[in-house]
């Protein structure tokens, strides 16, 4: 039974493993431009169909109620951050009583007319165009559910619909919600796969970059050869700086290079169990970050309070430390910093049972309307220099070791990254 | 690890589709190799594909050696002349091939795979993220080896691993030269210490071809200048036996209490070989190894028989090894 299997494997990756997204398109103008449509719209749709085109019902106070929801989302907390874990709440509850269950309900009590048929099938595209086509398809039942029962409660008396009508109806909102559910599928595809492409478009320019860079490196080996060759050479040891500062510079591109490319893995990130001991690992990484100075260097500072292990992939957790470290270089950078000691500083120490590994900064900071966003995938706080990736990454391996990241930050002052890890008891 | 029996040098080829790569990897392997240098894919499959019918040839005639010592035929000469007649030509054939992994038309393993039937030492260059595939061709037994082409000190890693293949021991020659030895040498020739002394002496004579021989026990070597040395190994139990027959040879007392002591040797088996010169003695190398002693001394062989500077190795790399790329 492979078709079976395929059937099954689709259904997974498409309705459990793809990640919910409540607000598509977040951006604050559309949440604010969807607030003050709520907000006019609903008292002048009540004026339209209670009193130039009447309709056989219309209520004033729930129309009233629907509009003042408006505001949750024109509501600063709400609009700033529309990828926020608020934002998504507030949005999913909103759309969901002023499309869904609204729309059900004026549907029900105006007998199924045709202002109002149609008004469901629009209201339907609309659902699927506004959110995650998996929360639509919930809500529209749902909606469509307790306005019925409700209805049945405590509605209007509205005359009988006819059998003939009914199935009309039924046949077009049928056909209504088949293609929003079809179309929302498609499209979420659609936006998986381009991020998707994107990440492996970066993985392979990477790639590419690996031989003319041991091709460099093999420059390197070529000059202090030749240096050997002539040990009288009064020009030999500048030769061989040379060969150094090739070197140097070859050993940190393939940094960066690895850097990007296991970040743009972020979406295949296999999972691992290997013990990882936390005051080794950071150990390594500090020793070996490729420093662009000797200052940037010696502001490092390592505090191991308490030591501790976990169960990650110590490579994966290497480059999410490398990812913390340059990030964290780069905001010292901004900020003018003359890399004092312990600028930049590594905690360690454990809880009952989590261990936490702290990468605290004191550079530019974070500025606090983009904290909840810094972990989503292409975002960076500096267009143009970095593509937003690191976090993301970090994020996924954090999470994928059964842990949590959170950052903190004053603007100005610096940033504090977190991270808290399950304690493994080492074998 | 035992002592390699015979041991030869070899080409050594590097696939890869950058040509400035491959011409940086020309500039920094060592110069005693021969190097050669192939962009495409279809040319090294081809070259290395031709080599083992030559190969072949090669095994028949070392073992019409080893047929003609059965017969009564001492191996010592006949291996001087096998080398004189050969001139230069085993030098030729390729004993390592590194792959990139990632070339256009053809992927590194594609190439690997089609060499199944040519038996040098494969390496394969891989970027980070074909590390995977390479654990699955090794675990395959498609390559000896992977090495990442992003890894500090490249050159190192690669040159290292390179001369370690090249003196990996070749098991279908090992069976030739094997049956003339006795199960004591066998077991002598195992001993991780004799062998360790062997190895130093190899390098410090700079050695480029060897081959161990049972009878008599001893190494007959080529250095890269084309001389020819034999050295002699006596076990601890021969040493009465060697001083028994310098003695019937004339041999004065002190001298014969010497080979009896140990203190020194007598290659009165190779003289016996090669024709009639007087034997000489030399001071003898005492070797301890983990279950007996040993005893071993380099006596030089007469530049008349050696295959000599013209057929040597070291001129062999300098009229054969200009490192271009080979289009």
């Amino acid at each position: 039974m492979p078709g079976l299997v395929r059937a099954l494997d689709w259904l997974e990756k498409e309705v459990i493993t793809a990640p919910l997204m409540p607000v598509l398109h977040p951006s604050p103008l559309r949440m604010k431009g969807l607030g003050v449509f709520t907000l006019f719209g609903h008292p002048l749709f009540y004026y339209l169909w209670g009193a130039w085109l009447p309709q056989p019902y219309e209520n004033f106070w729930l129309r009233c109620f629907t509009g003042l929801l408006g505001c949750a989302l024109i509501s600063k907390h709400v609009s700033d951050r529309p990828s926020g874990e608020l934002a998504a709440i507030v949005f999913t509850g909103v759309f969901w009583f002023e499309l869904p269950f609204l729309f059900s309900w004026m549907y029900l009590c105006n007998s199924g007319n045709t202002v109002w048929l149609a008004s469901v099938c629009s209201m339907i595209s609309i659902y699927y165009y506004v959110t995650d086509w998996r929360i639509a398809t919930a809500g529209l039942t749902l909606g469509a559910l307790l306005a019925w029962g409700l209805f049945q409660l405590a509605g209007p008396a509205a005359p009988a619909i006819s059998d003939y009508q009914l199935m009309v109806n039924t046949m077009v909102i049928s056909f209504s919600a088949s293609m929003g559910l079809l179309l929302g599928i498609s499209a979420a595809n659609l936006r998986r796969e381009q991020l998707n492409n994107t990440l492996t478009t970066i993985g392979i320019m990477a790639h590419e970059l690996r031989t003319p860079l041991s091709t460099a490196a093999l420059l390197g080996d070529a000059l202090h050869l030749e240096v050997q060759r002539q040990p009288d050479n009064p020009r030999g040891p500048q030769l061989e700086k040379f060969a150094l500062r090739l070197h140097g510079l070859v050993r940190n591109m393939n940094h960066q290079i690895d850097t990007q490319i296991a970040n743009a893995k972020l979406q295949q990130l296999p999972r691992y169990t290997e013990l990882v001991s936390a005051s080794k690992l950071v150990n390594d990484v500090v020793t070996n970050y490729p420093y662009a100075t000797n200052r940037q260097r010696a502001c490092v500072r390592v505090y191991t309070h308490q030591e501790f292990c976990f169960r990650s992939s110590a490579t994966q957790f290497s480059q999410v430390l490398d990812n913390l470290i340059k990030n964290a270089f780069f905001s010292l950078m901004a900020a003018d910093s003359s890399y004092a000691a312990g600028a930049l500083s590594i905690t360690l120490r454990t809880d009952l049972s989590r261990g936490s590994i702290v990468v605290e900064d004191r550079g530019r900071g974070i500025e606090p309307a983009l904290l909840p966003q810094i972990f989503k995938p292409f975002f960076s706080s500096s267009r143009g220099t970095g593509h937003g990736l690191g976090l993301a990454f970090c994020h996924q391996v954090v999470h994928s070791a059964g842990g949590s990241i959170y950052a903190r930050s004053e603007h100005g002052v610096g940033a504090t990254f977190t991270i808290e890890l399950p304690l493994a008891v080492s074998a | 690890m035992s002592f390699t029996l015979y041991r030869r040098p070899g080409a050594v080829v590097f696939l890869d589709d950058d040509p400035d790569y491959l011409e940086m990897l020309a500039d920094v392997m060592p110069l005693e190799w021969l190097v050669r240098l192939l962009m495409r894919p279809a040319a090294c499959i081809d070259m290395l594909l031709a080599e083992p019918s030559a190969r072949e040839v090669d095994l028949w005639r070392q073992q019409e050696i080893i047929n003609r010592w059965c017969e009564g035929f001492a191996l010592i000469p006949q291996i001087l002349r096998y080398w004189r007649e050969d001139g230069t030509n085993r030098f030729m054939r390729t004993q390592v091939c590194v792959v990139d992994y990632s070339m256009p038309f053809m992927s590194g393993l594609r190439v690997l795979s089609e060499l199944k039937l040519w038996s040098g030492s494969r390496i394969l260059l891989t970027g980070r993220a074909d590390e995977q595939l390479a654990v699955s061709a090794f675990n395959r037994g498609l390559i000896e080896q992977f090495i990442p082409k992003q890894s500090t000190d490249l050159r190192l890693r690669l040159t290292q691993a390179i001369q370690s293949l090249l003196h990996k021991p070749d098991p279908r020659y090992e069976q030739v030269w094997r049956v003339t030895l006795s199960r004591e040498q066998n077991v002598l020739l195992d001993d991780p210490v004799l062998s360790a002394e062997l190895e130093k002496l190899a390098l410090a004579q700079h050695w480029v071809e060897h081959v161990v021989i049972g009878a008599p026990f001893g190494i007959l070597a080529l250095d890269r200048k084309g001389q020819a040395v034999w050295l002699q190994l006596e076990p601890l139990k021969r040493l009465v036996e060697l001083a028994e027959m310098a003695a019937s040879q004339g041999w004065d007392a002190a001298s014969v209490k010497e080979i009896a002591e140990g203190k020194k040797i007598i290659d009165l088996e190779l003289q016996l070989a090669l024709g009639s010169d007087p034997a000489r003695l030399q001071s003898a190398m005492p070797v301890v190894c983990e279950t007996s002693m040993l005893y071993m001394a380099l006596f030089p062989i007469d530049e008349r028989l050696a295959p000599g500077i013209s057929l040597s190795h070291e001129r062999f790399v300098t009229i054969h090894g200009e490192r271009k790329l080979q289009d």
